[in-house]
């Protein structure tokens, strides 16, 4: 295969305060790691978002990709009773090139369903916000199929997938809800991830991500690109599915 | 940022390595309780090894490690009908160490088979250095087998402490640490430092950027072998990230094949 798109859904900016082995920081830095692996674009969330707070982490991501090209933020969220997430939020969101949506209901400690966020989500679904729900940062399985309950029609990506194949829980998600999409990364740590996922759903389903730099970005670019895929399905995985995704967002 | 690598080049190209063969000694088999594994029988196994350039496979069914009524029969027979790709570890369980004995007890024929021994001291709940693996350790000694350990950070199972007891009790045999004491870094190469019998293996590491990196600087890149737990993880993700790893070719070289083969010679054949 000659050209593959790659459109990165997965990446995190910032130095944990608990350390890292690899941490990017900078826009130079980023858009210099996106180069080296043939990345055009990439979703980002700063790591300050977890750890410290949701708005001055959103500040930061904020600050990060304001009028870059290659890069897209993803903002968290806080329940909207405490008017933690501020005024004209989704207004915001579109002034500031942010495009996806990121929970962490445990780090944050509240709880992630109808009851605390009413009508703001009925608001993500209807604007086709993307929401990306980590099993690594804290959304427990119970917690995802709950939410999908009650918002059926929501734009989620599941991101971090284990790194034992979890294909038992994905699965009857991805049949029940039309628009629930598996991120690649870890799906592809998992021997015959892709290439089985695929085979079951079609390749609209998963999209590409690479935990970069928490992870090798290589590791999943090769499995994508030597998977028993055809150029078409590779291509709908490595971007054109985040790409439509990203496009029909109503901000 | 990052140095030129021809074997990065040649793997993206190609999605194998045409003169560096690839020897993957940590490897499991057939269904298993937690995971939907898509492709774990022999001949799908086989398969997938070929597309990516992996030589050999060095594995423990799932049935050896985890159903004792089953037992290495499963392991034994895959190695029958793919010899030219698979070579086993006898799976040793404590708890029945009866069907150790009967196992043994063959090993003039076992040993075209068997070129090891497979410790999986978490799930069999039995401390590495407990007189209940005295049997094994005592065999893998006598004959300087490998023995593959599961290890695993903070486990009074198999965890540093326990290894560093059964290293210094057990000098003649050549320890692998399965997923190099996860977590304990640190621990698991001062283990390697410690004693020239003990080697750091991979599965379970390269999930996390920058680990490699740090132990081939530590250790040196002989003393680190290429495992995968395979068929949980894959060969593209896993080749990939030794490929990404901010080290040099001939580290590579020596962690997908070579240290394999100086440790089993006959993995050649
Ligand atoms: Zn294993």
């Amino acid at each position: 295969m000659k050209e593959i798109k790659l459109w990165d859904a997965n990446v995190r900016v910032g130095r944990s305060l608990a350390g890292a082995r690899a941490a990017v920081t900078g826009v130079d830095e980023i858009l210099k790691a996106l180069d080296h692996y043939g990345i055009e674009k990439a979703l980002v969330w700063h790591i300050a978002q977890f750890e410290y707070s949701a708005s001055e982490g959103n500040r930061l991501v904020r600050q990060l990709v304001k009028n870059q090209k290659r890069l897209v933020g993803c903002w968290a969220v806080l329940p909207p009773t405490t008017g933690e997430n501020g005024e004209y939020f989704f207004d915001r969101m579109k002034e500031n090139n942010i495009a996806a949506l990121r929970f962490f209901p445990e780090q944050h400690r509240y709880l992630l369903r109808r009851r605390v966020f009413g009508e703001f989500l009925d608001q993500v679904v209807a604007r086709r916000i993307p929401v990306l729900l980590s099993v690594k940062w804290g959304v427990t399985w119970p917690v995802i199929y709950d939410l999908l309950e009650e918002y059926p029609e929501m734009t989620c990506l599941l991101c971090d997938l284990g790194i034992w194949g979890l294909n038992r829980y994905t699965w009857p998600l991805v049949s029940s809800f039309p628009r629930v999409y598996l991120e690649s990364s870890l799906l592809s740590l998992s021997d015959g991830g892709l290439e089985a996922t695929v085979k079951q759903f079609g390749a609209g389903r998963v999209i590409f991500g690479t935990g970069f730099p928490e992870r090798y970005a290589d590791a999943a670019i090769l499995d994508l690109l030597h998977a028993p895929l055809t150029d078409e399905e590779k291509n709908l995985i490595a971007g054109e599915n985040l790409k439509r995704l990203l496009a029909g967002v109503k901000l | 940022m990052k140095r030129k690598s021809l074997l990065r080049e040649e793997f993206y190209k190609q999605g194998y390595l045409s003169d560096t063969p690839v020897y993957d000694l940590h490897g499991h088999m057939g269904p298993v309780a937690g995971i939907h594994l898509p492709f774990c029988e022999p001949e799908a196994m086989v398969q997938r090894m070929k597309t990516s350039g992996v030589r050999k496979l060095v594995f423990s069914h799932h049935a050896a490690l985890m159903a004792p009524d089953i037992g290495n029969r499963a392991s034994q027979e895959s190695v029958e009908r793919y010899p030219d790709f698979l070579r086993a570890y006898l799976a040793f369980n404590p708890h029945y160490p009866g069907v150790f004995h009967r196992e043994t007890d063959g090993w003039e024929t076992g040993k075209k088979f068997f070129v090891g021994l497979k410790l999986l001291s978490d799930y069999h709940r039995v401390c590495l250095s407990d007189e209940r693996y005295r049997l094994a350790w005592e065999f893998a000694d006598s004959l300087r087998l490998p023995v593959l350990l599961h290890t695993w950070g903070g486990s009074g199972y198999d965890g540093p402490e326990q290894v560093r007891l059964v290293a210094g009790r057990y000098q003649q045999c050549q320890i692998l640490l399965g997923h190099s004491c996860h977590g304990d870094w640190q621990e698991a190469m001062a283990l390697v430092k410690d004693f020239p019998h003990v080697y750091l293996e991979l599965c379970a590491v390269l999930d996390e950027r920058g680990i490699l990196e740090e132990m081939v600087r530590r250790v040196g890149s002989e003393r680190i072998i290429f495992g995968t737990d395979f068929p949980w993880f894959s060969y593209p993700y896993y080749i990939g990230a030794v490929l990404d790893a901010d080290i040099e070719d001939q580290d590579r070289v020596r962690i997908l094949s070579g240290n394999a083969l100086r440790l089993i010679p006959s993995l050649k054949d």
